[in-house]
């Protein structure tokens, strides 16, 4: 008999445990949601611009040999993954980031708009994006022939969905920091990035190189900069209560 | 393509063995394809290259051919009708074929030896298959182990148990005492295992009709690794048959019948190996004597980085296991140490030996070397996924009567290809390092040697 | 989040249906349970799997020297068979699973170890990686075949096989010989170049070689390698993915 009141007792636990991670499970996706803070003190919070420069050597884009599907493809793919300004040697599709001060958590979550991967011509467009943990991946294929997208975080895969032509689109949370490689094992040239932050200081540069970062709390930080051929570059800066700090940064 | 040509070779080789004797000893083989099958897995689960094993394998090998960590002797693969337990014949039945399909010689020949300075030979001789081995290894029960090799010498014709024995296994407590009871390779568990080489034995070609308890020259000497080789000129069986210096004995021998103890009581950094044999050469009529004692403890490191590395010294004591040609008893014992380290691709081993006679006997003394050593150094190294490169370097300091003893320093070179896991083909040369110090002796007047040949399990 | 939640349903009413007899013999995962986990670990999986997970045993090197796949990373890497969705980490039963079985061709089977010490050895096993603590998994809904295979379906299957890209890695016929194996094309997550598995033997499907393994494999992906998960694109189309069992199992005779 008392063995028969402990099992109950304990399927009466397992039950509560189950709704509970019922619970938790349903709201782990609506988290940004729920603990999001407002944003208002945006307009009056220091804002970080700048441009990325690159004064090197630019290689002509490189035209990988297409191994299938020509029809859909084409007989090359032409790839720049370095793409500089002529004029103001701005550094397009680098990814700026301003690193939190010691110790500080990030002030706000702001919804990015979903992260979006396109499976379009046999590439993955944007080639370069960056977003914020939890923020929505969105995966499309577009052509009439079968994609998968691999994204690999850190020798571990982070997403490996097959994208049937003619198939549903993806819809997953970012769950993983840091750089997102996205790749296509049923067509190698296809390659790209992205990179996920756990905060929202972050941007793209433009096709002139620029960037812009607001909201950041006063004092010293560091920028760090990551482009996918140039890698990484660095500087510290000292951002000022509100105004405008402008901050440029060089691939030598 | 390959599976053509391979077959070629086979086919030529059989025919060329047919019709021309080998001159090699058989090669040893511990390869176990059946425990692939049993487990379904693969073989490189336990090898670093067949015959090789690493250090998962040694465990597996230690826990008396069960997983380890598990007692799954009674359960794995097996299949449960009534009270037997019972493996597919598959699960432990394999086979090895292993043979030089070209041995090719460069040596003084000596007719008859000692007489002229002789002239130097060529030999190249096809032998394939030099070897044919079956042997059945597994589990009866949870803790009963068995393995029974039945080699196949295709020269001397006649099959012949050459190790046979029952185990039981974590006697005690897990890893505490496992015995094995049977004719077994008492050099089974330390550093460097005498019958897992990658360049084994090569057997000496010796002249026929000698006399008992007199010196019998070698045309050729043999190529065993001289960490356990023999290593005195002059000591013979209790029958008077010369012992060879050059092949291998005593802890190292491949093949005595005893009982022995091994295992890991403080954990893994840990093995300890006790045994009693009939002794050295018990086949010719050495067991009516006293038995002969062995000890051997091994200190591993095994645990991460691909890397692993283990130490070993042993102590043999000899029991009137030899004699000298006046007809005297000697003890002849052995004290050696080993080592290897493994890390990734690349794969070193080592063994030293130092053979005593316990004390010279009357009638040769003066005229007696007592004292004996043996080096040898071996490293593997994959150089792309299916081809392993291996190289051993072996000195041999002999001992025993002063005026026949010749000491010998060889190096040996393989680049061995696997076709797949469980066939591959082989080139190997070994070379006198000592040619030029001259001497009317087969030692010196071995130039080089060169083998090709095949090895399969399956 | 509607299909998660009937997932979650289902999962849980599973669960309960089977918690009393799991219970028998399942530890609960605490220190003490990890502890005994970590004594077999020591003995049965640090040889390849090394002292801290990182599949960097010394044994481990061995298994496909220069290429993949290596023993398992237990501490980041992606865990190939699971029930779960692509980037998750898998659940208990998977991992129970795979240590029972073994992976055909890598690793053996150690359902030598109770289901007691196997229940052990996972919860230490699991103690590697910090994303067990957070919440569990939830595993895809894998249902029972439909039915029997039939020709149309398994013609159909053979459809589907090239509709969803089998052969760019399977081969035309399953051989393990399509296009971007034979290129040297498929890399696991470290770079090591692994090969799929020939579909014409069965004794190569590392997740098993039943209807419901075959299944799980195609729905979930291996992750960790190129093989994708089919589950979210084909969004419910179960018929096609079941004649594609059928015709995968088509392609290999049954072996005893
Ligand atoms: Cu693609």
């Amino acid at each position: 008999m008392t063995g028969y009141h402990r099992i109950s007792a304990q399927a009466l636990g397992r039950i509560l445990v189950v709704v509970m991670f019922f619970v938790v499970a349903g709201l782990a996706d609506w988290s940004p949601l729920l603990a999001a803070p407002q944003s208002s003190s945006e307009s009056t919070g220091p804002v970080i611009v700048g441009r990325i420069l690159y004064r090197g050597p630019v290689p002509a884009p490189t035209q990988l040999a297409v191994n299938r599907d020509t029809d859909v493809c084409g007989v090359t793919i032409s790839t720049a993954s370095l793409s500089v300004d002529a004029g103001t040697h701005g550094l397009r599709n680098a990814v700026v980031h301003v690193d939190l001060a010691a110790g500080e958590v990030s002030a706000r979550i702001v919804f990015q708009s979903p992260a979006v991967v396109r499976n379009k011509d046999c590439r993955f467009q944007p080639h370069v994006a960056a977003a914020q943990m939890g923020d929505e991946v969105q995966i499309f294929n577009d052509d009439p022939v079968m994609h998968n997208t691999n994204i690999i975080v850190e020798n571990s895969t982070a997403l490996n969905v097959a994208m049937v032509a003619g198939g549903n689109p993806i819809k997953k949370r970012l769950k993983k920091l840091g750089l997102h490689l996205v790749k296509c094992n049923v067509h190698k040239f296809m390659q790209a990035y992205r990179v996920v932050f756990d905060d929202p200081y972050f941007d793209q540069t433009t096709e002139t190189g620029q960037f812009s970062i607001s909201g950041v709390s006063p004092g010293t930080h560091r920028i760090s900069v990551w482009h996918e051929i140039l890698g990484v570059v660095e500087k510290e800066v000292q951002v000022p209560a509100r105004g405008t700090v402008v901050v440029d940064l060089e691939y030598k | 393509m390959f599976t053509r040509t391979s077959f070629l070779v086979v086919a030529l080789s059989i025919l060329g063995g047919a019709l021309l004797t080998p001159l090699l000893a058989p090669e040893e083989a511990q390869a176990i394809p059946a425990f692939a099958r049993k487990y379904n897995t693969n073989c490189m689960d336990c090898h670093t290259a067949p015959p090789i094993l690493n250090a998962f394998g040694q465990r597996f090998l230690e826990n008396g051919y069960q997983l380890p960590g598990t007692e799954d002797g009674g359960s794995t693969g097996k299949k449960k009708l009534s009270d037997l337990n019972l493996d597919d014949v598959n699960h432990y039945l394999g086979f090895r074929l292993i043979g030089n399909v070209t041995n090719s010689w460069r040596f003084k020949q000596q007719n008859p030896p000692g007489a002229d300075a002789g002239t130097v030979e060529n030999k190249t001789e096809f032998s394939f298959p030099n070897n044919f081995v079956v042997f059945a290894g597994g589990t009866v029960a949870k803790n009963v182990g068995f393995f029974v090799e039945l080699g196949h010498d295709v020269a001397e014709g006649g099959a012949e148990v050459e190790r046979g024995f029952v185990t039981f296994n974590n006697l005690g407590y897990r890893d505490l005492a496992h015995l094995r009871v049977g004719k077994f390779d008492p050099n089974t568990f330390s550093s460097y295992a005498t019958v897992r080489q990658q360049l084994g034995e090569i057997g000496e070609s010796q002249r026929g009709n000698c006399t008992a308890f007199a010196p019998c020259a070698f045309n050729r000497v043999g190529l065993a690794p001289s960490a356990f080789a023999t290593k005195f000129y002059g000591l013979y069986d209790r029958s008077g048959n010369a012992l060879s210096p050059f092949a291998a004995s005593l802890f190292n021998s491949g093949a005595e019948t005893g009982v022995d103890i091994h295992g890991r009581p403080f954990g893994d950094w840990f093995l300890y190996q006790v045994g009693v044999l009939n002794g050295s050469h018990e086949h010719l009529s050495d067991s009516n004597k006293g038995k002969d004692v062995y000890g051997m403890v091994r200190f591993d490191y095994a645990k991460s980085n691909f890397f692993s590395a283990s130490l070993s010294g042993f102590i043999y004591q000899g029991n009137s296991n030899a004699k000298v040609q006046t007809e005297e008893d000697v003890n002849w014992n052995r004290y050696g140490l080993s080592a290897r380290a493994t890390y990734m691709m690349v794969d070193v081993y080592a063994a030293y030996s130092v053979d005593k006679i316990n004390k010279t006997p009357m009638g040769v003394a003066g005229l007696f070397d007592s004292t004996a050593t043996g080096l040898t150094i071996g490293a593997d190294t994959y150089v792309t996924n299916q081809t392993l490169v291996s190289f051993r370097y072996d000195n041999l300091d002999a001992g025993g009567m002063l005026d026949q003893r010749t000491s010998a320093s060889f190096i040996g070179l393989q680049a061995k290809h696997f076709l797949r896991a469980n066939l591959a083909i082989f080139a190997r040369g070994d070379f006198n390092l000592r040619q030029s110090e001259g001497g009317e002796t087969a030692a010196r007047n071995l130039r080089h040697a060169f083998f090709s040949g095949i090895d399969v399990v399956f | 989040m509607r299909i998660h939640a009937l997932v979650a349903i289902g999962a849980s009413l599973l669960m309960l249906s089977g918690a009393s007899f799991v219970h028998a013999v399942k530890p609960e995962d605490n220190q003490a349970t990890r502890e005994k986990g970590k004594q077999i670990y020591e003995h049965a999986c640090l040889l390849c799997h090394g002292v801290d997970g990182r599949g960097d045993g010394p044994a481990g090197w061995f298994l496909s020297r220069y290429e993949g796949p290596r023993p398992r990373d237990f501490r980041g890497g992606s865990y190939k068979f699971r029930s779960t969705p692509s980037g998750e980490l898998p659940i208990d039963q998977d991992l129970f699973r795979t240590v029972t079985q073994g992976i055909s061709g890598h690793m053996p089977p150690y359902s030598g170890l109770s289901e007691e010490e196997r229940w052990q050895v996972i919860a230490y096993i699991k103690s590697f990686n910090q994303g067990f603590k957070g919440p569990v998994s939830i595993a895809l809904l894998l249902p029972n075949p439909p039915g029997p295979p039939s020709a149309a379906g398994i013609d159909n299957g053979r459809t589907v096989y090239i509709k969803y890209g089998c052969q760019n890695c399977h081969g035309d016929n399953g051989y393990g010989d399509g296009k971007e194996a034979l290129d040297g094309n498929l890399k696991d997550t470290y770079g090591h170049t692994i090969s799929p598995g020939d579909l014409t033997e069965r004794a190569s499907f590392k997740g098993g070689s039943s209807a419901q393994a075959i299944y799980r494999g195609i729905m979930t992906g291996l992750d960790g390698t190129p093989m994708p998960s089919y589950a979210d694109t084909i969004g419910g189309n179960d018929k096609d993915v079941w004649d594609l069992v059928y015709y995968i199992l088509s392609l290999s005779q049954e072996r005893q």
